[in-house]
C-alpha cells in the first residue's frame, strides 16, 4: 500500500514538480483543517483527527485535469482548496481513502476585464482581498465583501456560496456569475459559457456554485463587476425592539431602497456596537464591561469566568433596553437616486419608530468591517469557543426564528446577533455564540449541543441552515434530515460529474 | 399482463388508488388527486422495484396523472411569495393578486400572453428570460417546488430567500423536468403592482445606438421596469427602444433614463404604446416561426450590428429584444422561410467568428427536453 502510494506521489511529483507537491509535516499540518471552530476546539486540546496524505498546487487546469486523471486510476481523494477560511469543516479529511489537498491558490490571475460588458474573468485561486485592490485601482468593484475577504478566494466564495457584506446592492456571489470553468471528477473540463446562450439560461452555473468541492474544481469564473460607487450616505436608526427594525427592513427592501449594506442588531449587540461611543461612561458601567470584553479587550481571566456562565450572561444581556441598531449605507453613482434612497429609507425607518442616530455608527461599521471576525483567537485561547451561525428564513418567520433559536441554545451559550442579507422576501439572522468547558470531551459536548440544538429548530420552522457558510462536515446531517428524500438530487449530480466518488468524499451525502 | 405489473395493479386497487390497465399499450395508469394516494403508491412502488412516468414514453410501464393541487392559490403579501397549485393558471394567480395590489409582473416576453398557461408549464417554460436585467430568467424567481418523484416520494424543497446549502436543486428539478418528477405546486417570488408604468420610445437610425442605450442603462443600474427594442415592420423606419419606469415611487427616474439614452445618440419619440400593446406584439412576435435568438456581451454590440447590417441588405430581417441582462442581451431575428437555412448558416458563420461573445441558437430547439448538449443528456440519463 504504502509502496503504491510512494508511485503516486512520484507521478504528482513528474507532473507538477517537486516544490508543488509535499507531505512535509508542517503542512500536513497546516491543511488537516480549515477554520470550522470545533477542529479548532481539537487542535487546541492537541487533538488532531485528519491528516491529509498530500497537498498539490497545480499551476493550470490541465494539471488539474492529470490530477483528477490519477485519482480516478488510483481512487484518491480530491479535496480542493481555496484559502481555508470555510468555517464548516468542508477541506478537512475524512476518508478512509488517501486524502489529496488540491490548493489552487497558484491561480490567482486576472485572466481579463470586459470593461464593457463589465465582467471579469479571473482564476478561482485569486483571493479576495488583491483582487478587490486591483478593480478599484481602475475605477470598478466586484463588490463581495466578505468579512474573510484578506483570506478567501473566489473557487471557495463559488464553491460555498458566499456572501458579502454589500449583499444588498452586489447579490450574493451566485448572483454575480456569469459563466464558470471546472474539472469535473471524472476529469472533464467544462466552460459553461458554451452552453450559456442557449435557451436554457445558466442552470449549470448554479448546479456546481454550492457543491463545495464534491463535483469537481472550480479553476474560473467570469463575474459581473460594477462601476466603483462616487456616491455614498450613511445611516443609523434606533428601534424600540427587534421587530420594528425588522419590519423596516423589510419595507424598505420591497421599495427598492434597502441599499447596499443593511444591518440591525440585536439588543445586546446594539449595546456592543453603541458602547464604543462612550469610552467614559462605558468603563464605569459593570455590564458593559462584561460584554466589550467580549468584544475585544478582555483579560483572559475574566473571560474564561465570564464563558463558564453563559445563563448568567445572557440573563444579563436581557436587561438591556436601549434598543436595536441598524446602519444602512446606500451609494451609486446617481447623487439624486443615493439620497432619494436614504430620505425614502428614513421615512420608513421613522414610520417604525426608528430614531435618528446620524451618521456615525455606519461610519464607524464600515471603518471596522474586518476586524471584529479576527477577535475571536482570544476566546479560544481563553479556552472557551465562539462560532457562528447563519441561517435564513422569509420574513413573515424571521422574528419567530431568532427567538425560537435564542431560547434553545441560551443555556449553553452566550449569544447575539445580528441581521443582515436582506431580500424582498426574507432575511438572515447571523447569531455569534460563545461558550467554555473544562476539558475538550466538555467542550465539543457542549459545542455540539448548541448546533443541535440551534439546528434542530431551525429545522422545525422550515428555515435554512446555512445562509453563506456552506455545509461542510457541520451541517451536513441536519441538511441531509431537512431534504429527506432530495438528497437523490444530489446523487444525479455526483453520477454525472464524479461517477466514482473522488471528490470532497464524505461530504454533502457521499460517502467516506 | 406481466406478473409484476399484474400484482401491483392488484394492490393499487385493493388500496382505493383509482388506475386503470390498457390493454393496447400494456401499461398501467395512475391517477391521484391527494398527497395520501401518493404515499399508498409508494411501498408499492419499492416492492414491486417499479418506477413511475409523468409522460407515457416507450420505457414507461407506470405512468402517473398528477392532479394534486389543481387550483389552490395562497398569496404571502408579508413575504411577497405566491404558493400555487401545479395545475391553476397563471391568470387565476395573476388576477388574486391584482386585487391585493400585487402582481407576478416579471416581464418575460410571452408567459404573461397565454391565459391558459398554468404554473406547470410554467416550470417547463423557466428557461423564459426577462426584460429587466434584474430578473434574470424565469427561473430565478422560483423560491420553492413540491412534486413527486419517480419513486412516489413526496417532496417540498426548502423555501429562503437565499441558501448555501448546496447546488442549486431547483434548477436541477427544472432541467430535469418530468424525467425527475412532476409538480404538485410552486412558490414564486412577486411584485407591487405598479399601476403607473411610464413608456419612453427612443429611436435611432442605428441599431447600435440602442443596443449602446440599453448596457448603458443595465451597466449604470438605473431601475426600470421593462426594456423592448424591435425593428419595425416598415422597412424605411427606424428600429424602436421602449423603456417602462415606474412613476409611483418619488423618485423621477425619467430625466437619468433620457439622459443615459441621450448619450447614446438615441432620440425620444413620442410614443403611444402602453404595456399591454407591448405585451401582444411581444406575443405575436415570439410565435413568428424561423427564428434565431442572437446573444451578445456588450461590448460586441459593434460587431452585432454589423452582422445584422451586412444581412439586412439583401433580406428582410425583423429583429426584437428578448433577454437583457447585467453584462449581455439577446436579440430574436425573424428570417424569411426561404432560404431560412441557408441565411440563419451564413449568420451563424459570421457570428462564429466571434466565439464566446456572439452565440447563435436556433428558437426551434430551445426546449429541454431537445437539448442536444451532451451535459444536460447526461444529467438526463443520471435521474434513471
Ligand atoms: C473571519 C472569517 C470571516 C468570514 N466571513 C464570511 C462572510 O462574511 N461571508 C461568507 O460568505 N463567508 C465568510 N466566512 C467563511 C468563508 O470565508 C467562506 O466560506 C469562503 O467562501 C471560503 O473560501 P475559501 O477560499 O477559504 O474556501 P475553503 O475554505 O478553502 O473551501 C471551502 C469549500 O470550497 C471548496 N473549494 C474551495 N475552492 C474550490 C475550487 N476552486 N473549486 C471547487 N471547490 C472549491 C472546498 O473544497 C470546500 O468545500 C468567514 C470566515 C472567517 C474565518
Amino acid at each position: 500500500m504504502e509502496r503504491d502510494f510512494h508511485k503516486i506521489k512520484k507521478s504528482f511529483i513528474s507532473l507538477l514538480g517537486e516544490r508543488w507537491v509535499s507531505d512535509k509535516s508542517r503542512d500536513i499540518t497546516f491543511y488537516n483543517r480549515d477554520l470550522w471552530p470545533r477542529e479548532v476546539i481539537s487542535s487546541k486540546f492537541g487533538v488532531f483527527r485528519h491528516k491529509p496524505d498530500l497537498i498539490l498546487w497545480p499551476k493550470d487546469e490541465k494539471e488539474i485535469a492529470e490530477i483528477v486523471r490519477i485519482a480516478n486510476e488510483n481512487r484518491l481523494n480530491i479535496i480542493p482548496f481555496g484559502a481555508g477560511s470555510g468555517v464548516c469543516g468542508a477541506t478537512v479529511p475524512t476518508s478512509s481513502v488517501q486524502n489529496i489537498i488540491v490548493d489552487i491558490k497558484r491561480m490567482n490571475r486576472i485572466l481579463n476585464v470586459d470593461y464593457q460588458s463589465l465582467i471579469l474573468d479571473v482564476e478561482a485561486g485569486a483571493i479576495g482581498f488583491p483582487l478587490e485592490t486591483q478593480l478599484n485601482n481602475k475605477g470598478f468593484t466586484l463588490g463581495h465583501f466578505p468579512s474573510s475577504i484578506y483570506c478567501s478566494s473566489v473557487g471557495g466564495w463559488l464553491a460555498a456560496r458566499s456572501a458579502g457584506q454589500e449583499s444588498s446592492k452586489y447579490g450574493k456571489i451566485e448572483d454575480m456569475v456569469v459563466s464558470l470553468r471546472a474539472v469535473t471528477g471524472n476529469g472533464e473540463i467544462i466552460d459553461t459559457s458554451d452552453i450559456i446562450s442557449s435557451d436554457i439560461g445558466q442552470d449549470l452555473n448554479q448546479l456546481f456554485i454550492g457543491s463545495e468541492g464534491t463535483l469537481g474544481i472550480i479553476y474560473s469564473a467570469c463575474l459581473n463587476i460594477s462601476y466603483l460607487p462616487k456616491f455614498k450616505t450613511y445611516s443609523s436608526y434606533l428601534f424600540k425592539n427587534i421587530g420594528h427594525g425588522l419590519n423596516a427592513i423589510r419595507e424598505m427592501m420591497q421599495n427598492d431602497v434597502g441599499g447596499t449594506v443593511i444591518r440591525l442588531y440585536d439588543e445586546l449587540d446594539s449595546f456592543i456596537a453603541l458602547g464604543h461611543k462612550k469610552e467614559k461612561e462605558k468603563k464605569e458601567n459593570i455590564l458593559k464591561k462584561y460584554f466589550e470584553d467580549l468584544n475585544g479587550d478582555f483579560s483572559d481571566i475574566f473571560l474564561k469566568r465570564i464563558l463558564s456562565f453563559p445563563q448568567i450572561l445572557n440573563s444579563l444581556s436581557n436587561l438591556i433596553t436601549q434598543g436595536c441598531l441598524m446602519i444602512i449605507l446606500h451609494s451609486g453613482n446617481e447623487n439624486d437616486y443615493v439620497k432619494y434612497c436614504q430620505i425614502t429609507s428614513q421615512k420608513i425607518a421613522e414610520k417604525y419608530g426608528g430614531r435618528d442616530m446620524g451618521e456615525e455608527p455606519a461610519k464607524r461599521w464600515e471603518k471596522n468591517r474586518y476586524s471584529i471576525s479576527y477577535k475571536q483567537p482570544r476566546i479560544f485561547y481563553a479556552g472557551g469557543f465562539v462560532d457562528t451561525m447563519e441561517i435564513a428564513t422569509t420574513w413573515d418567520r424571521i422574528e419567530e426564528l431568532y427567538y425560537e433559536v435564542k431560547k434553545v441554545i441560551q443555556d449553553k451559550a452566550f449569544l447575539m446577533a445580528h441581521f443582515s442579507h436582506a431580500y424582498q422576501d426574507g432575511c438572515s439572522i447571523y447569531f455569534t455564540f460563545a461558550s467554555r468547558a473544562e476539558n475538550y470531551n466538555d467542550a465539543v459536548k457542549r459545542y455540539d449541543a448548541v448546533w443541535k440544538n440551534a439546528l434542530d429548530t431551525v429545522i422545525k420552522m422550515g428555515a435554512t441552515v446555512s445562509h453563506h457558510h456552506g455545509i461542510g462536515i457541520s451541517k451536513a446531517e441536519h441538511l441531509r434530515k431537512q431534504i429527506g428524500e432530495q438528497t437523490q438530487l444530489f446523487r444525479i449530480l455526483k453520477k454525472t460529474f464524479d461517477p466514482n466518488n473522488i471528490m470532497n468524499r464524505g461530504k454533502f451525502f457521499s460517502e467516506q | 399482463m406481466d406478473k409484476v405489473l399484474n400484482e401491483f395493479f392488484e394492490r393499487l386497487r385493493d388500496e382505493g388508488v383509482q388506475s386503470h390497465y390498457s390493454i393496447n399499450t400494456g401499461k398501467i395508469y395512475i391517477s391521484v388527486s391527494k398527497n395520501e394516494d401518493t404515499d399508498k403508491i409508494r411501498p408499492l412502488l419499492k416492492k414491486y422495484r417499479l418506477r413511475l412516468s409523468f409522460i407515457d414514453s416507450a420505457n414507461s410501464n407506470v405512468i402517473l396523472e398528477n392532479r394534486i393541487g389543481e387550483n389552490d392559490i395562497s398569496v404571502n403579501s408579508e413575504s411577497m411569495l405566491l404558493t400555487a397549485g401545479a395545475s391553476s393558471t397563471i391568470l387565476q394567480a395573476e388576477t388574486m393578486l391584482n386585487n391585493e395590489g400585487l402582481t407576478i409582473g416579471y416581464y418575460f416576453p410571452p408567459v404573461l400572453a397565454s391565459e391558459s398557461m398554468t404554473f406547470a408549464d410554467w416550470l417547463k417554460n423557466s428557461h423564459i428570460p426577462s426584460l429587466n436585467y434584474y430578473n434574470r430568467d424565469l427561473s430565478g424567481n422560483i423560491r420553492g417546488i413540491k412534486g413527486i418523484f419517480t419513486d412516489g416520494s413526496r417532496f417540498e424543497t426548502i423555501n429562503a430567500p437565499r441558501m448555501a446549502a448546496g447546488p442549486d436543486v431547483i434548477r436541477l428539478l427544472l432541467l430535469a423536468g418530468q424525467n425527475l418528477f412532476s409538480p404538485t405546486g410552486v412558490t414564486i417570488r412577486i411584485n407591487k403592482l405598479k399601476n403607473d408604468i411610464n413608456i419612453l420610445s427612443f429611436s435611432s437610425q442605428k441599431i447600435k445606438n440602442l443596443f449602446s442605450a440599453l448596457a448603458s442603462l443595465a451597466l449604470k443600474n438605473v431601475r426600470i421596469e421593462f426594456a423592448t427594442l424591435y425593428t419595425r415592420e416598415d422597412e424605411h423606419s427606424d428600429p424602436v427602444l421602449e423603456i417602462g419606469y415606474n412613476t409611483n415611487g418619488l423618485y423621477d427616474f425619467k430625466n437619468w433614463i433620457i439622459r443615459t439614452v441621450n448619450n447614446e445618440g438615441a432620440s425620444l419619440i413620442n410614443t403611444v404604446s402602453d404595456y399591454k400593446m407591448i405585451r401582444d406584439r411581444l406575443a405575436h412576435l415570439t410565435k413568428s416561426e424561423c427564428q434565431i435568438e442572437i446573444h451578445a456581451k456588450y461590448r460586441s454590440i459593434g460587431r452585432l450590428s454589423d452582422i445584422l447590417k451586412q444581412f439586412s441588405q439583401n433580406v428582410n430581417l425583423k429583429s426584437y429584444l428578448y433577454r437583457y441582462e447585467k453584462g449581455s442581451f439577446s436579440i430574436r431575428v425573424i428570417l424569411p422561410k426561404d432560404p431560412y437555412s441557408q441565411i440563419k448558416d451564413n449568420i451563424l458563420a459570421e457570428c462564429s467568428k466571434y466565439r464566446g461573445d456572439i452565440r447563435l441558437t436556433e428558437c426551434s430547439k430551445s426546449s429541454s427536453d431537445e437539448i442536444p448538449l451532451p451535459i444536460y443528456s447526461r444529467i438526463i440519463h443520471s435521474c434513471s
